[in-house]
């Protein structure tokens, strides 16, 4: 299958303000937001990045998105260097096939425009065709969506949330990107009109063709959304594999506390609280060795001192632990 | 605790929000009811009510008895309420970061409680609540108590927020989305504890929640709320593993489940009703795959379903 979209070692780091007697103690001045992340997403899949806030994946979107810089490494788009010296016309090519849809809606749409406006904006912009064109692609969209035509000349706020984020899902779409960020698209919605919202996500995507990347902190949405799923951790990956291996052969202790903390909607299936110890640690003091350690039931004396490397446990199915093959799901004797 | 017809209406320039209507359901000792809906559902009205802390106006309580050990919570002064307020009846709110005072030390607000409510002195208060905040779990009390808020995190100081509920060990605890604001790990261990301290102190629980999953992992019974109306109250075996009202069966058809692979969720169409001018007849009627004529023109009433729960729909009135 072909990679449309790949990060390669991606490391951003911010600088953080310090005190007199912070900076006399020699106290450290870095954020480690991300902190070398790699992972590939296929052509017409939904690659997953999961994890607690905190952990950088809107950090990384912002880099894919060319909002950020990275401190190293790459992000890859077809094989091009985004942050890398390209010809003008590519790097708008690419920034036309790279949109996003953010958390919330209302505060991602211009409050003095209206919905045919806001949708018709990136066409502008980027001077798709001529106005009676766009004046269609915006009237297809806006119908691809689920929106009526009487909309067209509405003002966000006259709209309800679900409704705002099928604009927002409208205007990603006008320029027929290849791939769309999905940073947190339904977590602002309420439980009857996030359903839709995802099922029309899943339509559009194989009625345009489209990748998504979509960030979430809701593993029961990721599992419902997602074909590859990669679990974040204080600024790295802990885990990387298809979706279905990651519900039922889950590796690194953190992916299974997470999965063993979503309360599911069942009674007759009760969970105890986590065996987690501990909140996460500042991502400015980070833990040495493997940063889960200070809250992982299982750490050994090398967990405190070796970082782990993200590595393959078994087909398709990274995890950085260093007792990744204690957690291995056992061959049955033949 | 037993709420009965309790109407609460909204009187706004723009028009009047019928906020909860005709809402009844008891809340027993020792239990936990989870009241579940989405926003404009009305549960955090029915909160508020409970507390006595509806803002009239523009609110107006309309109709309806809250029965509390005999007396009826709505006819009481506010200096009255005042003193059952925190002391019988105590709540913990979404987001601990706006309801704690960052200028004073988490020992002294939990103390402020007790010396209020218990008239003691505040060495022997603050002295109680570092012991509160050890048996919430939190480490190194004694010391932490002399902290301010912005030096906890999240979940500590929602900890610091139950803490100051149950320092006068309360009746009735309410607990409105207390862990929405908190990442899932740290929701699962306040859930726990709360759960825990329901037990040990044999209190009543009511945990308004936008999530399913978080009702059934921790309450007995469960009420669901839709614009304003409890649409079905039961035991959460009843509702999630047998639910009678088409709302409930929707929202759990429509939700995502971590422990389940699912292709396609089936989805509530439609948008959630204008409380202004809310639908006829039955409120889901708009959205629901089964109305009827009757549905759009006549509201159904509560028809008893399980031992003490109800459903209001048509479809349940033969049963």
């Amino acid at each position: 299958m072909e990679v449309l979209l790949e990060v390669e070692k991606l490391c951003r780091y911010f600088q953080v303000k310090r005190t007199l007697s912070e900076m006399t103690s020699n106290a450290p001045r870095t954020v480690k937001a991300v902190d070398n992340i790699s992972f590939k997403v296929t052509h017409g899949e939904t690659f997953g990045l999961v994890g607690e806030s905190g952990c950088g994946k809107t950090t990384t979107t912002k880099v894919i998105l060319r909002l950020l810089k990275p401190t190293s490494g790459r992000v890859l788009f077809e094989g091009d260097d985004i942050h890398g010296k390209l010809p003008k016309s590519r790097l708008g090519n690419i920034h036309r096939e790279i949109q996003a849809v953010f958390q919330d809606p209302a505060g991602s749409l211009d409050p003095r425009m209206t919905i045919g406006q806001i949708v018709r904006e990136p066409l502008d912009i980027q001077k798709t065709g001529n106005a009676g064109p766009r004046e269609g692609t915006v009237r297809q969209m806006l119908g691809a969506v689920g929106l009526t035509a009487e909309q067209y000349n509405r003002y966000p706020h006259e709209l309800s949330g679900g409704q705002q984020q099928r604009v927002a899902i409208a205007r990603a779409l006008a320029l027929h990107p290849k791939i769309v960020i999905l940073d947190e698209p339904v977590s602002a919605l309420d439980m009857s009109v996030r359903t839709q919202i995802l099922n029309l996500l899943k339509d559009l995507q194989s009625q345009f063709g489209l990748t998504y990347l979509f960030v979430a902190h809701d593993l029961s949405v990721v599992r419902y959304m997602c074909d590859h799923i990669a679990v974040m951790y204080l600024g790295q990956i802990v885990e990387n594999c298809p979706t279905s291996q990651l519900y039922e052969n889950p590796i690194h202790p953190y992916t299974n506390a997470l999965l063993e903390a979503v309360p599911v909607p069942d009674p007759s299936r009760r969970k105890g609280p986590s065996n987690l110890r501990g909140s996460m640690p500042s991502p400015i003091n980070l833990p040495t060795g493997c940063r889960f350690h200070t809250r992982c039931p299982y750490a050994v004396a090398k967990c405190r001192t070796v970082e782990p490397e993200l590595l393959e446990v078994s087909k398709g199915h990274l995890a950085s632990c260093h007792l990744a093959d204690t957690f291995l799901p056992r061959t049955p004797a033949s | 605790m037993s709420v009965q017809d309790l109407s609460v209406r909204f009187y706004l320039a723009s028009g009047v929000v019928n906020a909860v209507e005709h809402l009844s359901f008891n809340v027993k000792k020792g239990v936990g009811l989870g009241i579940v809906g989405e926003s404009g559902s009305g549960k955090t009205v029915t909160a508020l009510t409970i507390m006595g802390l509806l803002p009239r106006p523009p609110g107006r309580i309309d109709s309806g008895t809250i029965l509390y050990s005999g007396t009826d919570l709505i006819k009481l002064s506010q200096e009255e309420m005042r003193k059952l307020r925190g002391k019988r009846i105590a709540m913990v709110y979404q987001d601990p970061m706006t309801s704690l005072n960052p200028v004073l030390r988490v020992g002294f607000q939990i103390a402020e409680t007790l010396m209020v409510h218990e008239k003691i002195a505040q060495h022997e208060a603050e002295a109680r609540a570092a012991e509160l905040m050890e048996a919430m779990g939190i480490p190194e009390a004694e010391k932490r108590a002399k902290e301010y808020p912005h030096q906890f995190s999240g979940g500590m100081r929602q900890r610091i927020m139950i803490a100051m509920a149950l320092a006068t060990k309360p009746d009735l605890l309410i607990a409105d989305e207390p862990t929405t604001a908190l990442d899932v790990i740290t929701q699962s261990q306040i859930l726990s504890l709360l759960k825990d301290l329901q037990r040990k102190h044999n209190m009543a629980v009511i945990l308004i929640t936008h999530d399913l999953g978080i009702v059934a992992q921790v309450c007995e019974e469960a009420l669901v709320m839709y614009a304003g109306h409890g649409m079905e109250l039961g035991t959460v075996q009843n509702i999630f593993l047998n639910p009678k009202h088409p709302y409930t069966k929707g929202l759990l058809e429509s939700t995502t489940r971590a422990d389940k692979e699912i292709k396609r969720l089936s989805s509530i169409p439609g948008t959630i009703p204008d409380l202004i001018n809310p639908p006829l007849g039955c409120r889901f009627h708009p959205r629901c795959p089964l109305a009827d004529d009757r549905c759009a023109t006549q509201e159904p009433p509560a028809f008893p379903e399980g031992s003490e729960g109800y459903s209001k729909c048509w479809r349940s009135e033969s049963s």
